[in-house]
C-alpha cells in the first residue's frame, strides 16, 4: 500500500517499534504496580474486583501535576469527535488554557466518529501519524473493521511496554492509577502501545427500559426468555402509551449481545475443557439467541428500521416514547441531571419511569454477560519518534489528561473553566447553560478517567446504584479467552469475518435469509480465515499458559 | 387519398383539449414528485416538537417555528462552514474558469499553437485514468497543500470534461473574427477577452455552474486534506449532523431542550442547499444554450 513504508528501526535500548511478525508476549505476564487510589471522602471501593469507584460526594480539588509537562513546542494529536467541533484556538479560551497548562501548543486533527477510520487510514497512507494518535480497534462496533491492527503490527507505533508497565509506570503516577484490567484489555499482542481510555469492564450491556409500561401491561420483572419476549412484544402490540394508536415498539435495534447474554452464548470464543476454541456462532447457545431474536422480529417487537437506526435516532425514539428499551456504552444516560436521556424521556412523557434492566438467563438462571476490554482505544506514539525524552514528555501529557477524579486537572479537562463552563453547586461541579461546553469537544477525549468514576451531582444514591449494577454484571460476566492473544490471520481478517457474521445475523433475524443458512455461515466463516485464526489463537494460548 | 398541399403539418396543429389536459396532468404529477422531497424537508425544518412527536408533520406545518434555524445560527459551526464553502466555491470557480478557458483557447487554435494535440491527449488521459485516493493525497501533501483551502481547489483546477466542452465551443467560433481582430492590431489576450469570451457566455455559464456545484458539494476532499475543524466546509458539517445525527454545539444549552434533532437536520439541509438554488435561476437562460453548444451544426 503506497505510503505505508513506516517501519522504524528497532534497537534494544529504544522503545521497541514491534516490527512486523515480531514476537508476541503474553498479556498475563504484564505486571503493573499497585493502583490503589488514595482514600478520599465519599469514595466507595467495591468489594468486587475491577468495578469502578463510586462517589457520594465530590472530592475537594487537589493538584497532581503542579508543573506543565511540555517543553513549549507544538504537539500534534489525532483524536475522535463525538459531537460538533470546538471553536478554533483563537476564539477558544479552554484550548488556550489547555496549552498553557500542558506547556505545549496542541495542534489536533479531529475526525468525526463516522469518518474516523477513513481519516486514520489517510494518515497511514501519508506515512506520518501525529505525535499522539488515538487508536481504537473497535470503533463503531466493528472490531478491526478499519484494519488498524495492521499498522500496529507493522511497527507504526512504539512499543511502550517498558514505560507503561512495572517500574516504568511509576514515573507516571496518574497513569499508574488506571486499572490493570484496562491496561491488559488495551494490550495488543501482549504489549502496551499507548495510554488507554478506561471504561467500565462490562459496557454497553445495561439496558434502560420503560418500567411504567411493563407495570401497566403487567409484564414487569421478566424472569426468563419467554417473559422477556412477552414484555417487549407487549410494548409493541398492546398500546402501552394508551393513545389508541399502534405507534410504539419494544426495542430499537437488534442488540444481539443482550440475547446472547440471556442464552449464555460465548463471549466471542469459548475455551473448551480440552483447550480447544469454539467460535460463538458455532455454538447451540448462539443459535438459540438468534432464533429468539428472529421470533421477536416476527412478532413486531423490534422497530422496523432496526438495521439502520443510528444512536441518536435510538435516543430520540425512547425520549419521545416510541420505544421501550435503550442501551449504549457508559452510564451517562441514567441520572436525573438536565439533558440525560432519563430526564428527557420523563420531560416528554410525564408518566415515564425509565429504569435499569439486566436480562435474566433464558431459563431463569443468571445470564452470561460479555466482559469487555475495559478500554476504548489508546493514545499511541508513532515509531518515527525515537527520542526517549520526547516519548516521556508525550506520556506526561497523556498523564495530565488521565488525572484522577476530582483533581484540579480532571476538573479542567472534563468540566472546563470555572464560571464560563461550570459552577460549584453544593460542592459538585455542574455545567452552566451557556453552550460553552463545546470549547473542549474532542480535545479532551484521549485517556481520561471520567467513565470509571460513578458520580451524579446532587443525586443521592445514584452512583451507588450504578456501581451495584456493574457489580451484578461483572459477577455474571464471561471473558473472551482470546483477549490479548496473537493471531496474524485475525489481525488481517477479523474485519471481514465480523462483517460476515454480523451481516448474516442481521439477515437471518429480519427474515431476509432463512435460519437454515446458519451452517453455511459457519462454513464460510471457517473457510475465510476463521479456522486459521482459531489455530493461531490456540498456539498462542499454549504459549501463554500460566 | 390525395394530400392536401395547403394543410399545416400535424405538429403545428392546435392540440385538442384532451391532449392538453393529459399533458397538464402529467406535468403536474412530475413536478409534484420532484418538489415533494424538498417541500417535506422544508416542512420538517419548520415543525415543532409536538408535531414530530405526534407524527403530525404536514406539508404545511401545523405549528411552524424558526427554532431550528435560530439554534443553528446561534452556534458558530454552521455559520463558519457556510463562510468557508461560499469562499472556496466563489474563488475556486473563478480560478478554475480562468485556467480552463485559457487552456481551452490555446488548445482550440491547433494551427497556431504547436503541441496542442499532445497536451490534449495528456488532458484526456485524466478522463480515462485516475491515480486513486492515496497518490492524490500524497501529491497534495508533497505540494504542501495539506490543511489549506488551496487543497480544496487545486486538485480539481481543470476538469478534463469541462475543458473539452469549452474547447469545442471555442473551435466553433469562426477564425475570420479573430483574424480580423488581429489585422486591427489586437493581441491574443485582447482577442480572448474582447471577442472569444463575450461570444461564449452560454458555455461559460454552464461550466461555471458545473465547477461551482462540484466545489460546493465536495465532501471527500475536505475529509482527506483538511485537519483543522475550523476550516470544514458545509458538506462535512452536513454529514456530521444529518447522516450521523451528531448533536449541535455552540447552541447546546445544557438543561434546556434543543429543537428536535430531525428539525435541526432538515434545517441544515435547507441551509446547505439554498445558496446553489439561489444561483441557478440567474444562469438558467444560459443553461440549455450551453449544454447544446456544438450539438447542432450550421
Amino acid at each position: 500500500m503506497a505510503g505505508m513504508g513506516m517501519l522504524a528501526a528497532c534497537t534494544s535500548a529504544q522503545p521497541n517499534s514491534g516490527a512486523s511478525g515480531g514476537t508476541a508476549a503474553c498479556v498475563a505476564n504484564l505486571q503493573f504496580p499497585p493502583n490503589t487510589p488514595p482514600e478520599r471522602p465519599g469514595q466507595i471501593v467495591s468489594k468486587v474486583p475491577n468495578v469502578p469507584l463510586a462517589w457520594t460526594e465530590y472530592p475537594k480539588p487537589y493538584v497532581t501535576m503542579p508543573n506543565p509537562p511540555g517543553k513549549g513546542e507544538t504537539v500534534t494529536t489525532f483524536q475522535i469527535l463525538f459531537s460538533s467541533p470546538p471553536p478554533p484556538l483563537e476564539s477558544n479560551p479552554w484550548w488556550q488554557q489547555l496549552n498553557k497548562r500542558l506547556g505545549v501548543t496542541i495542534q489536533p486533527t479531529l475526525a468525526d466518529s463516522p469518518d474516523y477510520a477513513a481519516k486514520l487510514n489517510t494518515l497511514a497512507a501519508g506515512g506520518s501519524f501525529p505525535d499522539i494518535t488515538w487508536i481504537n480497534f473497535n470503533q463503531n462496533g466493528q472490531n478491526n473493521g478499519a484494519g488498524f491492527m495492521k499498522f500496529v503490527a507493522q511497527g507504526a507505533f512504539n512499543d511502550l511496554t517498558p514505560y507503561l508497565t512495572g517500574d516504568g509506570l511509576k514515573q507516571f503516577p496518574n497513569l499508574q492509577l488506571l486499572p490493570p484490567v484496562t491496561w491488559r484489555g488495551s494490550a495488543f499482542q501482549g504489549k502496551i502501545y499507548g495510554a488507554p481510555y478506561p471504561i467500565q469492564p462490562v459496557n454497553g450491556q445495561l439496558g434502560m427500559y420503560r418500567k411504567d409500561w411493563a407495570e401497566k401491561l403487567k409484564v414487569d420483572n421478566p424472569k426468563n426468555a419467554e417473559e422477556v419476549m412477552r414484555m417487549f412484544v407487549a410494548f409493541a402490540q398492546e398500546d402501552p402509551d394508551g393513545n389508541g394508536i399502534k405507534d410504539t415498539w419494544g426495542i430499537d435495534t437488534l442488540h444481539p449481545s443482550i440475547w446472547n447474554a440471556m442464552f449464555r452464548a460465548p463471549n466471542q470464543w469459548r475455551l473448551n475443557s480440552d483447550g480447544s476454541l469454539t467460535r460463538d456462532l458455532e455454538t447451540e447457545e448462539w443459535k438459540a439467541a438468534l432464533e429468539f431474536a428472529h421470533t421477536m422480529w416476527t412478532k413486531g417487537a423490534f422497530h422496523p428500521d432496526a438495521l439502520t437506526l443510528t444512536l441518536n435516532q435510538n435516543m430520540s425514539l425512547i425520549e419521545s416514547g416510541k420505544t421501550g428499551f435503550f442501551t449504549q456504552g457508559g452510564w451517562g444516560y441514567f441520572g436525573s441531571q438536565p439533558g440525560t436521556m432519563t430526564t428527557l424521556t420523563k420531560q416528554n412523557n410525564p408518566d415515564a419511569n425509565p429504569a435499569p434492566w439486566i436480562p435474566p438467563g433464558f431459563d431463569g438462571g443468571k445470564p452470561a454477560i460479555p466482559l469487555g476490554t475495559a478500554d476504548y482505544g489508546f493514545g499511541a506514539i508513532p515509531s518515527t519518534i525515537k527520542d526517549e525524552k520526547k516519548i516521556i514528555e508525550l506520556l506526561h501529557i497523556m498523564e495530565f489528561i488521565a488525572a484522577p477524579f476530582g483533581s484540579d486537572e480532571f476538573n479542567f479537562i472534563y468540566y472546563g473553566i470555572e464560571n464560563d463552563m461550570f459552577n460549584w453547586v453544593n460542592g459538585a461541579p455542574v455545567h452552566v447553560t451557556n453552550g460553552n461546553q463545546n470549547w473542549s469537544n474532542g480535545l479532551n477525549y484521549l485517556c481520561g478517567t471520567t467513565e470509571i468514576n460513578y458520580f451524579y451531582a446532587n443525586q443521592p444514591g445514584e452512583a451507588q446504584l450504578m456501581q451495584q449494577l456493574q457489580e451484578q454484571q461483572i459477577q455474571a460476566s464471561i471473558a473472551d479467552p482470546t483477549l490479548g492473544l496473537y493471531s496474524p490471520t485475525w489481525v488481517a481478517q477479523s474485519g471481514n469475518l465480523i462483517k460476515l457474521q454480523t451481516d448474516a445475523y442481521n439477515s437471518m433475524v429480519v427474515g431476509n435469509s432463512p435460519l437454515t443458512d446458519l451452517p453455511k455461515l459457519i462454513s464460510d466463516w471457517k473457510s475465510q480465515g476463521g479456522d486459521q485464526a482459531r489455530k493461531e489463537f490456540q498456539q498462542s494460548l499454549d504459549k501463554c499458559k500460566p | 387519398m390525395a394530400i392536401n398541399a395547403g394543410a399545416a403539418p400535424f405538429w403545428m396543429e392546435r392540440p385538442s383539449l384532451t391532449s392538453r389536459i393529459v399533458k397538464a396532468v402529467a406535468l403536474i404529477l412530475i413536478v409534484t414528485v420532484m418538489l415533494f422531497p424538498f417541500w417535506y424537508v422544508l416542512s420538517v425544518s419548520l415543525s415543532s416538537e409536538r408535531d414530530l412527536l405526534g407524527a403530525n408533520v404536514a406539508l404545511i406545518p401545523l405549528h411552524p417555528n424558526l427554532g431550528a434555524y435560530t439554534t443553528i445560527f446561534q452556534g458558530a459551526v454552521v455559520t463558519s462552514a457556510l463562510e468557508v464553502s461560499i469562499g472556496v466555491t466563489a474563488i475556486g470557480t473563478l480560478v478554475c474558469m480562468l485556467m480552463t478557458t485559457t487552456l481551452a483557447y490555446g488548445l482550440s487554435r491547433t494551427s497556431q499553437v504547436p503541441g496542442t494535440k499532445f497536451v490534449l491527449i495528456l488532458v484526456l488521459g485524466t478522463l480515462l485514468f485516475n491515480a486513486g485516493i492515496i497518490p492524490n493525497y500524497l501529491t497534495v501533501r508533497y505540494l504542501g497543500l495539506l490543511n489549506t483551502y488551496a487543497s480544496l481547489i487545486v486538485p480539481g483546477l481543470i476538469s478534463a470534461f469541462n475543458l473539452v466542452v469549452v474547447r469545442q465551443f471555442f473551435m466553433g467560433i469562426p477564425e475570420d473574427l479573430t483574424d480580423a481582430a488581429m489585422i486591427d492590431g489586437a493581441n491574443p489576450l485582447q482577442i480572448f477577452w474582447h471577442i472569444i469570451l463575450p461570444l461564449s457566455k452560454a458555455v461559460l455559464a454552464v461550466v461555471a455552474l458545473f465547477y461551482g456545484v462540484a466545489l460546493w458539494s465536495d465532501y471527500f476532499g475536505p475529509l482527506l486534506y483538511i485537519n483543522n475543524t475550523a476550516m470544514w466546509p458545509i458538506p462535512l458539517v452536513l454529514r456530521l449532523y444529518v447522516l450521523q445525527g451528531q448533536a449541535l454545539s455552540g447552541a447546546e444549552q445544557v438543561g434546556q431542550p434543543l429543537p428536535p434533532a430531525q428539525t435541526l437536520q432538515m434545517a441544515v439541509v435547507v441551509i446547505a442547499t439554498l445558496p446553489i438554488l439561489f444561483v441557478y435561476p440567474f444562469l438558467q437562460r444560459y443553461f440549455v444554450q450551453g449544454v447544446l453548444s456544438g450539438a447542432i451544426k450550421g
